[in-house]
């Protein structure tokens, strides 16, 4: 109430009509010069009266106003919301919180995580891991038939396999063999015998992999998804294994 | 109902006719016959006037020591030291179960190069890197070239050891193949070979046929061109079809032969006289695998014997065939079978005393050469 005159402008906040005054029994004194605690006391009182007027017939108005409205606040208007840019730019701001805790594709490049160093690129060092993965395609193997393992050697992930190119549209990667450090969608990357990091890539090439006396032919063609992927992958027969 | 019009034009084979002297500065003859590494067959024709003796002794010359090997070779063969000598002396290799536009086949040219000409299945195998064959656009076949005679190809080398390496384990495929090498001289030089490849010495056949009452025709038109080269070309190619039968021994040039023009409307070339004459003349075919120096030698003597032995004047036809099935047909011309594979060269001589029609041009050394190829053929 002691806002209405500063807001005048707001048509929410229109002075009352005459008649109301007279039956709620408001004296006019906005103008008036009074203080804080004057003006909650007539607040006080005009509330209680006004509610025991307004009440229906068959409540107390002296009830109902204690439970429902003293000590209650109400607010008279419905808060402004907060405009969609400044949202957005919250949900944006939580996005980067989130994110930040993992680098980006970019920054992975950039920062260069997923390359070998040269000093560990040792056959050597990763033998272990070749008698690792010997350890898991033997548990795979179990005492399934060839054809059946080949199905399984399909969703098989070939981190620590010794793999070898046998045929190849490009004729220098024929021959290249080593231990598979990394596999990515479209490549593999090869530690040979020689230390040396060898990038081959899947399109285009066949591999073999030597498991236990027998020799599985790998069409790099076929091959082309990232390793977990692969693994709930349903392969289909081609009509064609041509390069 | 529908018609077949193939998009692009057929494949044509060509013929190239050439007339040069022995004089010329520029030896047309010699290159001709040095780049032609692989010959087959050779087929001498002479008319009457030679006598037998001066013709065996033309043939037994060369070829009473002459050899050449048919071997099963693998091609790590090449790669041992040995043989690395005989490839830098300039031996010549084909493989020979044909076939090339559907088979491996490797060859060796003289100069040093090893030349694979591969299938698309082998060549994705093999790790040597070739370059696409000229006369399959959809890369179905590879050629690799290995230079033999390279400073690289020396034992330790990585390039040396990577083509080892393919031969020992990616292309280990055996090779029935004809051998041979000769010296400057054309005496050929022996070879040995392991006990594995099955290797059998052979000579070349020699045989000389001798074709009585035949009609000869007059070739003194043809060792000027004149005033009409398109004439002359015409008479050229009569000739030719003339030699031709003769090398079959064709009924049609024998003298009275009568023949129902409904089967056959060949009519001899013309002779000098009026009416025909009939004459006889000498065949002499050689077989095998005949390196180019002796035909270069032969080619001499054949020369020299028209000049010494013939009182009165005389001409010559000297054939020449390669393998249809050879990678290549001359020095870096690659080449295909498709219908026929053909790749020969033909040279008309004529003896010093053959009068010449063309008052201006005296020179004795005239030829009348021709080169034929397939539609395979890079050579031109």
């Amino acid at each position: 109430m002691d806002g209405s005159q500063d807001r005048a402008d707001l048509s929410l906040y229109s002075r009352l009509s005459e008649d109301i005054h007279k039956t709620a029994g408001i004296e006019d004194n906005a103008r008036s010069n009074l203080g804080d605690a004057a003006k909650r006391q007539q607040a006080q009182s005009f509330v209680p009266k006004y509610v025991g007027d307004a009440v229906v017939e068959g409540y107390d108005g002296g009830s109902v106003y204690g439970s429902k409205v003293k000590n209650k606040v109400f607010s008279l208007d419905n808060p402004p919301k907060e405009s969609s840019a400044e949202t957005k730019e919250k949900q944006k701001k939580r996005k980067r919180n989130n994110k930040s805790k993992a680098l980006t594709a970019k920054e992975k490049r950039t920062l260069g995580v997923y390359d070998i160093p040269v000093n560990a690129r040792k056959y050597t060092l990763f033998q272990p891991l070749h008698d690792l993965w010997k350890g898991y395609i033997d548990e795979l193997y179990g005492s399934s038939s060839p054809t059946n393992f080949s199905q399984k050697l399909l969703k098989a992930d070939f981190h620590g396999a010794i793999i070898t190119v046998i045929r190849s549209k490009c004729p220098t990667y024929v021959g290249v063999s080593g231990i598979v450090a990394q596999e990515t969608e479209n490549v593999f990357k090869i530690i040979t015998v020689n230390d040396a990091l060898r990038v081959v890539p899947k399109v285009n090439s066949v591999f073999t992999v030597h498991i236990r006396n027998s020799i599985f032919t790998i069409h790099g063609n076929q091959f082309r998804y990232r390793a977990s992927m692969r693994s709930t992958k349903k392969f289909k027969s081609r009509p064609t294994i041509d390069l | 109902m529908s018609t077949f019009f193939p998009k692009t034009a057929p494949p044509r084979a060509s013929q190239f006719i050439s007339q040069y002297s022995f004089h010329s500065p520029k030896q047309l003859h010699q290159r001709l016959i040095q780049n032609h590494p692989f010959n087959q067959r050779v087929q001498v024709f002479l008319p009457a006037a030679l006598s037998e003796q001066a013709l065996t002794t033309l043939a037994s010359r060369l070829f009473q020591d002459a050899h050449y090997y048919h071997a099963h070779v693998p091609l790590t063969l090449f790669l041992t030291p040995t043989f690395m000598q005989h490839i830098r002396n300039g031996m010549i290799a084909i493989s020979v179960q044909g076939t090339i536009d559907s088979k491996d086949v490797v060859c060796l040219d003289g100069k040093g190069n090893l030349i694979l000409s591969l299938t698309k299945d082998t060549y994705e195998q093999l790790g040597l890197s070739g370059t696409p064959s000229k006369f399959h656009p959809d890369r179905q076949r590879y050629t690799v070239k290995i230079d033999m005679r390279a400073s690289s190809m020396t034992p330790g080398k990585p390039g040396f050891e990577r083509i080892k390496w393919c031969f020992e384990n990616t292309l280990v495929t055996v090779f029935p193949m004809v051998l041979g090498s000769v010296d400057d001289q054309g005496i050929s030089l022996p070879l040995s070979f392991p006990e594995s490849a099955r290797a059998t010495r052979l000579s070349f056949n020699v045989q000389s046929t001798h074709l009585p009452n035949i009609i000869v025709p007059d070739t003194s038109a043809i060792r000027t061109i004149g005033k009409s080269e398109l004439n002359w070309r015409t008479s050229v190619m009569e000739l030719y079809e003339w030699i031709g039968m003769a090398g079959m021994q064709s009924d049609r040039i024998v003298m009275g032969n009568k023949i129902d023009p409904f089967l056959c409307v060949y009519s001899a070339p013309p002779q000098k006289t009026e009416t025909s004459v009939a004459s006889s003349g000498w065949l002499i075919e050689v077989s095998g695998l005949v390196p180019s120096t002796v035909i270069s030698k032969l080619m001499d003597d054949l020369r020299s014997t028209l000049n010494t032995t013939c009182s009165e004047p005389g001409w010559a036809n000297f054939t020449v065939w390669g393998f249809q099935d050879s990678p290549i047909s001359w020095i870096n011309q690659e080449h295909g079978f498709l219908l026929t594979g053909e790749n020969y060269y033909s040279f008309f001589l004529w003896s010093n005393n053959f009068p010449c029609q063309d008052s201006e041009n005296q020179d004795k050394g005239t030829y009348v050469m021709l080169e034929s190829v397939g539609a395979h053929d890079t050579h031109s």
